[in-house]
């Protein structure tokens, strides 16, 4: 047992966090809401392929790094940190790798590994898709579409930087297997999430600091301390159950641990009841293995790091009072990607229906 | 990152499982919090010591198995798993004792340890007062020089089975005239010591489990200071950070509870909103379930306790609240029944309040983990 990261890890989200702490601030998305497409937000995906973003998940054998989802989690949440405009999730933790296990049908991989191209993705047809007038390639459950085989019709999102649309087959695209789209799509908004959060909470700490009425700091006040308190815990609750379920993506078959069900010794645990049987080992023989524990986890961490975030949205907007509702302060565009990506691959309530009926209560939500 | 156990704890588990199957009482014991109820606990604690499985983290010379800190969470897992009964040794074993391993002469270790683990001395806390409760640094109850030790006078409050316990551990203020944190020592007195009397009263559940315990002129010596004189708000400190974190509420225990939950959902059906409330209970478990292991992690790295216990308990805390509000509405009309839940849900609501409240735990949040100005 080991809840923490190795040295690779950290190297990694450490490059990507000081590259983006240097190219990436409010400037960058003020650019971005303003053309999505432009150069300087193109200059930063070329150099996010040259740390080797894109290719996370991708096996050495097919160009990239094969670091694992711990690696791709830590980045996305840097990268939710600057509220990085771009379709990283989609291209990183849920295209590139799903393509490159389909043995790469269309040619796709080369232009998305070098930065040269992103991918937009959705669990279907009926969902928004962001990066809808940049992305050369679509990729639903099962699917993978060029640009020329889809119909983009743009949709004003609340996030302007987010460039979203609504898309439509128009050709036949090819076959790119894989029945878990969604829950790579959903772990990585809870990782891009839990960035999120914590830069709302971040700059609402240091806003509340320097802020002053009635002549102190508005942050010495104790119904502002708890309003950030709150937050915190959220946030902070939220995190490992994303980093555990990029672990458990990786490891599918590891031992769910106990808590997955550990009913009263008798009693029918969650698990027992539908989890799949006779598997080796104590805790795995009380939790669900494989294919229902991946899905516990992400959906765990979807809900919680969407709810986190919200509530770290709220108390950060009422915590720096009427600038925080301008258009003209920044705040604005970090509240609206969480708007955007709590609703992305399953809003909270969606994900909680899942984790009901993984124990027992209730039917599955359907994809869409 | 790796989640999963090694084989050492694996068998761990496996020996903690079978033991609780066959030893945990079929029926539940009679409430800890009541005369009766009290004894009947005492005994099991005998036997779980007997067993060494009272201490489980403690090394074996003091009546432990030297376990790991993994296998003290694996053991609570376990434990609650398995239904066995409330811990009325509890404030000794995981309060009081890490501040004697930490702040003890050798010799209060060999002399109070294994008494403390054996279920022979039953410790109660003793930090609030009439006056000071949430402000803990209000105590008033004083500590006297004498030619051979000190004498105690004063008034502690709310303190858990106090009627019941042989020991007490406080604070106590010895420099005259100091003020606030300083000049606190830290007291072990013993209850059946000449001039103190303890008038056990009712909690919300109606349980005799609160006590206000008065010392008048209550003679104890120097081997009865833990730590330095004067330096015991520290002590009490490293106390409290326990408290708070994980030893007085492991994740174990939520596990089970939610767990019970689902059942209860399952046997009486549902409604989806009810389904969403379970759902939400279990996320919220396993969530504090996850962050425990990532605070296990750096403690077993060599970190320490520090202002995230704070957090632990405002999260542990007000979610067991949830739990059992979900539980009652679960149980439809026959909520009102004195039960299972009901008790549950009684007990929940001292969480808030117990162990320092949420609103001070917030600011602790706040001003030491954020970084904000205090007022």
């Amino acid at each position: 047992m080991f809840f923490g990261f190795d040295d690779e890890e950290v190297a990694v989200r450490d490059a990507v966090a000081s590259y983006l702490s240097k190219k990436a601030g409010v400037d960058l998305l003020r650019e971005a809401w303003a053309d999505p497409s432009g150069s300087a937000v193109r200059q930063v995906w070329s150099e996010l392929a040259r740390i080797g973003v894109q290719g996370l998940l991708v096996p050495a054998e097919a160009g990239g790094s094969g670091m694992g989802w711990v690696a791709m989690a830590l980045v996305l949440a840097e990268t939710g940190r600057a509220a990085l405009a771009l379709p990283l999730a989609e291209t990183a933790a849920v295209g590139a790798p799903l393509i490159a296990a389909a043995g790469d049908p269309a040619g796709a991989l080369g232009g998305l590994l070098d930065g040269s191209e992103m991918l937009s993705a959705a669990p279907g047809f009926d969902w928004l898709f962001p990066a809808a007038s940049t992305a050369e390639w679509f990729l639903v459950p099962g699917r993978l579409y060029r640009r020329d085989e889809v119909v983009v019709e743009a949709v004003a999102s609340v996030d302007r930087s987010r460039d979203a649309g609504r898309v439509t087959p128009c050709g036949e695209g090819v076959a790119v297997p894989g029945d878990d789209l969604l829950e790579r799509g959903a772990l990585a908004a809870a990782a891009v999430l839990v960035g999120l959060g914590r830069a709302l909470l971040d700059t609402t700490v240091g806003y509340v600091k320097e802020r002053r009425q009635f002549g102190v700091p508005i942050g010495s006040f104790q119904a502002v301390k708890h309003h950030l308190a709150d937050a915190a815990m959220a946030v902070e609750m939220a995190a490992p159950a994303v980093w555990a379920a990029a672990w458990r993506m990786d490891n599918p078959d590891g031992p769910a641990g106990p808590s997955a069900a550990g009913g009263p010794a008798g009693s029918a645990g969650p698990s027992a009841a539908v989890g799949p049987a006779g598997s080796a080992g104590l805790s795995a023989a009380v939790g669900p293995d494989g294919a229902g524990g991946v899905r516990l986890a992400v959906s765990t961490a979807k809900a919680l790091s969407s709810d986190a975030a919200y509530l770290a949205g709220r108390k950060a907007l009422q915590c720096h009072g009427a600038i925080g509702y301008t258009v003209e302060h920044h705040l604005h565009m970090w509240l609206k990607r969480v708007w955007c990506l709590a609703a992305a691959f399953g809003s909270p309530s969606w994900h909680r229906r899942r984790v009901a009926a993984e124990l027992g209560l209730g039917a599955p939500p359907p994809a869409s | 990152m790796d989640l999963s156990w090694s084989k050492e704890d694996e068998a761990f588990r496996a020996e903690a499982r079978r033991w609780l199957e066959e030893n945990v009482p079929r029926s539940p014991l009679p409430s800890g919090d009541t005369q009766e109820g009290f004894a009947l606990h005492v005994e099991w604690e005998k036997l779980l010591f007997e067993n060494r499985w009272s201490a489980v983290s403690w090394p074996e010379e003091y009546g432990g198995r030297g376990a790991s800190l993994w296998q003290w969470l694996i053991f609570e897992e376990e434990y609650y798993r398995a239904g066995a009964p409330q811990r009325v040794t509890q404030n000794g074993i995981f309060l009081l004792a890490p501040s004697i391993f930490e702040f003890g002469t050798p010799d209060q270790q060999r002399r109070l340890l294994p008494r403390m683990a054996a279920a022979v001395d039953l410790w109660c806390q003793g930090w609030s007062e009439p006056g000071a409760g949430s402000d803990l640094a209000g105590i008033t109850s004083r500590a006297e020089r004498t030619e051979r030790g000190w004498r105690l006078t004063g008034q502690k409050t709310w303190t858990t089975r106090g009627a019941f316990c042989t020991h007490l551990f406080g604070l106590f203020r010895s420099e005259p005239g100091s003020t606030r944190h300083r000049g606190l020592t830290y007291f072990l007195v013993p209850l059946d010591a000449p001039g103190v009397t303890v008038r056990g009263f009712g909690r919300l559940d109606g349980d005799e489990g609160f006590a206000e315990v008065f010392l008048d002129g209550v003679e104890v010596g120097d081997q009865d200071v833990l730590g330095e004189v004067g330096r015991g708000w520290s002590v009490a400190m490293a106390t409290t950070g326990s408290e708070r974190g994980l030893t007085l509420r492991s994740p174990g225990r939520f596990v089970a509870a939610v767990s019970r939950l689902a059942d209860l959902a399952r046997r009486r059906g549902c409604d989806p909103a009810q389904a969403d409330r379970v759902a939400q209970a279990w996320m919220d478990a396993e969530a504090y379930r996850l962050y425990t292991l990532q605070t296990v992690t750096d403690l077993a790295r060599g970190g320490r306790p520090g202002p995230e216990s704070s957090l632990n308990k405002i999260w542990w805390s007000e979610m067991d609240v949830r739990l059992h509000e979900t539980a009652l509405d679960l149980c439809g009309a026959d909520a009102e029944v004195d039960g299972e839940w009901m008790r549950g849900y009684e007990f929940s609501l001292a969480g808030p309040i117990y162990a320092g409240t949420n609103e001070i735990q917030r600011n602790i949040v706040a001003e030491r983990l954020l970084g904000l100005p205090r007022s």
